[in-house]
Parts: structure tokens; sequence; C-alpha cells
């Protein structure tokens, strides 16, 4: 074997070849957590918030986002390409949420007062609570419509983000906001000049 | 500030990013752990199935290999054979005794109809003239005439001689037996195969020759099962027997009870060295069936 290896390389060479193979590895490894980390840091906040106002839960809000995170460190060669990381994400968290809205249905709330005595955090329960008003405006109207108005309110994604999320055209997006702000305005639960 | 934007945004738990980093580690090491054992698995596996299908090619391969040397051994018209046999001379020539010395037996056979042949030791022969079987041992002094064709003087193992492609046939079902652990090995011009094999003992230390080739099922007290190998050479080019041999473990080693020392097939024999009887030597016939008994 060693002769072999003497023969063409040394095997001083082979050996160095193999060293720097494993600490290429390990740089990669390394640059790979730490823009993981980065964009963990960048995104955290946006996508749990995204996540809590569409499911209504701490914890299932916080299991979906990390979800999201571990695939994504995961599939990451294959999104090296993508250029807009954020838009990936907020995508992704929105897809997990509705496949958890599908899964376990609309979760059912108690009444905020109940929750009192639980062990829930402050700002959790006011989070709770807020929840619970601005689904209530919204579910006076169509899903779709609903919807826009969460990402434009809630997420303070503007139109282009939101048309590039729901993959529809812009100036649908625009109609559908014009139609649902009307709406509630008709309902008088808002009030318009808040959305001009 | 409007109906619709939340009063408070939620707090991202302090364990989101450490989570996601201690849940990749583990996930990490999970996929190592599991390539680690799928190699281990695959191990396994290998050490179970692989030999389980070379078994079976090698077993088609042995097969393949004694049937070309059965159909060329039907060819054959003469044949010398000189084996040694861990068999006193006078001991019936099927009985291999443990502790005897190796004796050296030659067999000459013309393979015509009927075939004529010698089996001829230093203290015994046997022939067969076409007509009448011959027998002589020192121990007794005078030589036999059996009136009927009777190989069972030879033993049922020698008399496979006689027909070699029936020996062969003998070595194939060995072969083709499961319980038979079979190598091939190429070398030169010569195909080795090599049957490991149990066999049982008639005795403490005695065996019949059938025993090396599952005719008996000794369950005499005293006799006990242990590992037998035969070897078989074969020609790679003439498909013929080229050498044989086996041995059987015993006394904590592999001892060697049969082997072939020349294989010699279509050389000139001359029949009538094949039924010359020594003239010193007085005659019994013997009436194989009524067993009368006439000296002269």
């Amino acid at each position: 074997m060693f002769l072999f290896f003497a023969k063409n390389k040394p095997i001083s060479v082979y050996l160095r070849l193999n060293v720097v193979k494993r600490l290429k590895s390990m740089i990669f490894e390394f640059n790979k957590k730490r823009q993981l980390e980065r964009i963990i840091d960048e995104h955290q906040q946006l996508l749990f918030s995204f996540a809590f106002f569409r499911v209504g839960s701490y914890e299932v809000a916080q299991d979906i986002v990390q979800d999201v995170f571990i695939k994504f460190y995961e599939n990451s060669h294959r999104l090296s390409a993508a250029n807009n990381v954020k838009a990936y994400l907020v995508k992704t968290v929105s897809n997990a949420c509705i496949d958890y809205i599908r899964k376990y249905g609309k979760i059912q709330f108690v009444a905020i007062e109940h929750l009192e005595n639980e062990l829930i955090d402050e700002n959790e329960r006011h989070c709770l609570s807020e929840f619970l008003r601005i689904d209530d405006i919204l579910s006076n109207l169509p899903l779709e419509q609903a919807e826009i108005l969460r990402l434009k309110f809630v997420d303070s994604l503007n139109f282009v983000e939101i048309s590039e999320l729901l993959d529809i055209n812009v100036n649908t997006v625009k109609s559908r906001y014009k139609y649902a702000i009307e709406k509630l305005r008709n309902f008088n639960l808002i009030n318009v000049y808040n959305y001009e | 500030m409007n109906e619709l934007t939340p009063k408070i945004r939620p707090i991202v738990p302090q364990s989101l990013k450490g989570n996601v980093l201690s849940q990749i580690n583990k996930r990490k090491k999970l996929m190592k752990d599991i390539r680690n054992y799928s190699a281990v698995a695959a191990v396994i596996a290998a050490f179970i199935f692989v030999p389980i299908a070379l078994g079976n090619m090698t077993q088609n391969k042995a097969m393949n290999m004694i049937e070309d040397s059965i159909a060329k051994t039907d060819e054959v018209k003469t044949m010398v054979l000189t084996y040694s046999m861990r068999n006193p001379f006078t001991y019936n020539p099927d009985v291999i005794e443990m502790n005897s010395k190796m004796n050296e037996m030659t067999a000459k056979i013309i393979f015509e109809q009927p075939a004529i042949w010698r089996f001829e030791s230093k203290n015994k022969w046997y022939f067969f003239d076409g007509k009448d079987a011959y027998w002589h041992s020192n121990a007794y002094k005078d030589y036999s005439v059996n009136t009927e064709v009777n190989t069972g003087d030879l033993g049922r193992f020698n008399a496979l001689f006689l027909n070699p492609s029936a020996f062969l046939e003998t070595v194939r079902k060995m072969a083709e037996d499961k319980k038979a652990k079979i190598n091939i090995q190429d070398k030169g011009d010569s195909t080795t195969l090599t049957i490991s094999y149990k066999v049982r003992s008639i005795d403490k230390n005695r065996f019949m020759m059938g025993d090396f080739y599952g005719w008996y099922n000794n369950n005499i007290k005293g006799s006990f099962e242990t590992d037998c190998r035969h070897t078989y050479v074969f020609n790679k080019n003439t498909k013929l027997l080229k050498n044989f041999y086996i041995s059987v473990f015993f006394n904590h080693e592999f001892v060697t009870i049969l082997k072939s020392n020349n294989i010699e097939y279509n050389v000139p024999v001359e029949k009538s060295e094949l039924i010359k009887i020594p003239n010193n030597l007085s005659k019994i016939i013997t009436e194989y069936y009524h067993r009368t008994i006439t000296k002269k």
C-alpha cells in the first residue's frame, strides 16, 4: 500500500489533501451555520409574528418557525440560488400554517379572562387578545380578502410582496384590498380614514 | 395605527434560535449514526446473504464441472489408478482403520463389456477376467475364485472405480447436498473442488468408506460424528479427475485416510497382465451363492 502511494505521490500529499478536504468541509459547515444564525436573527421576528397571527399559539408558532429554519438549513444547497430569502421563508411559514390549520382545524379559544390562571406569558396573553380582536374583525370577510388585510397590516408586507407570496397579480391584491376595506367600513368595524 | 394593526407584537421566544441549532446538530448526529448503522447493517447482510448467494453459485459451478467430467469419463478406454488408504490388508477393503498406515493399491481397468480389472496391493490382489473374479491375501496364502462376477470382494467403494462415472455421480450427489460446504479454486490447468461434510464412524477409531459418501447411517455405540473433507482435482482441459483425497478430523487434526497417487487414462494395459496368478499359489473355488469351497 505504502509502495503504491510512494510510487505515484508521496503519502504526505494524500494526508495533506485529506486534511485540506476535511478542513474545507468544516469551514463550509461553520460558515453555513453562521449564515443560518444571521438569517434567524434577521427574520425570526417577522416569521414568528406571522405564524402566531395565523395559528394563535406561541407554542405552535415556535414549532412551525423552528421547523422552517431547520428545513431551510437542510435544503440550503438548493436555496443558495434563491435571491429572496425573506420571501422564501414567509412563503414556507405560510404554507406550514395552512397545513397546520387544515390538519388540526381552527383552534378553539377560551375566553381571555380564563387564561388568567394559566401559566402564560404576559406578552403572549396580550398578543392572544390582539389575535382574537383582529381575527374577529377579519371573520366578516371572505378568506382571500381577509388574508390580504392580514398580510398588509399584521405582517407589514407591501402589495408587491403580497402578490409574490400569494402568487397573484398586484392589481388583484389592490382590488381585493379595496373591496375588503369598503366592506369593513360598511360594517362600521373600522375607521376608514386610517386606511387611506 | 389602525384597527387591523396589532397593538403589541409577539416576542420571539429566546429558545427558538437555540432549539434550531441544537436540532440541526442532533439531526446531523442522527444521520451520521444512521449512515454508520446502515454500513454495519449492510456488512451484516453481506455476511448473511453473500455466502448464501455465493454458495449457490459455487454449487452450480461444482455441478457443471462434475457433469462435464462424467461426460468425458464415459469416453475413457483404460485407467490405471494408484491410491493409498488406511486399510489394513487383513481387513475388508472398505474399512478405514485410523491407526493403520496408508497402504497403496493399484487399480488397472480395461473398460470393455464386461470390464477387465485388477486391484493389487503389496499383500492382496483382486481381479476379474471377464468371467470369474479371483482374490488373494497373503494372510491366507491361497487364492479364491468366485464363479460369479463379484465386486463385493473389492468393497463397495473400490468397486466404484470400475465405473468412474458412477464414482463422479456419487460425488455430484454429495456436492448437491445442502448440508455440504463447497469450495472451488482454479489454479493453472486444475480446478479443485473441496466438499466439507459431517461423517459418522462405525467405531471409536474406524470408518467404512461408504460413510464418507453418505451411504450408511451408523448409530453404533461408540461411533462419533466428525468433519471430513473431500478434495477432487480436475484437469481443466480434459475435464478428467486428476487427483483426489479425503481427510477426516480425528484426534484434533485432519488425518488423510485416502489419497490418489496417480491417475492415468487411456494408457496401454495388457489384459494378460491383469489376470496373472503367481504359480506358487493353490486355488480355492468359491461357488458364490452356494458357498461350497473346494480346495485343489
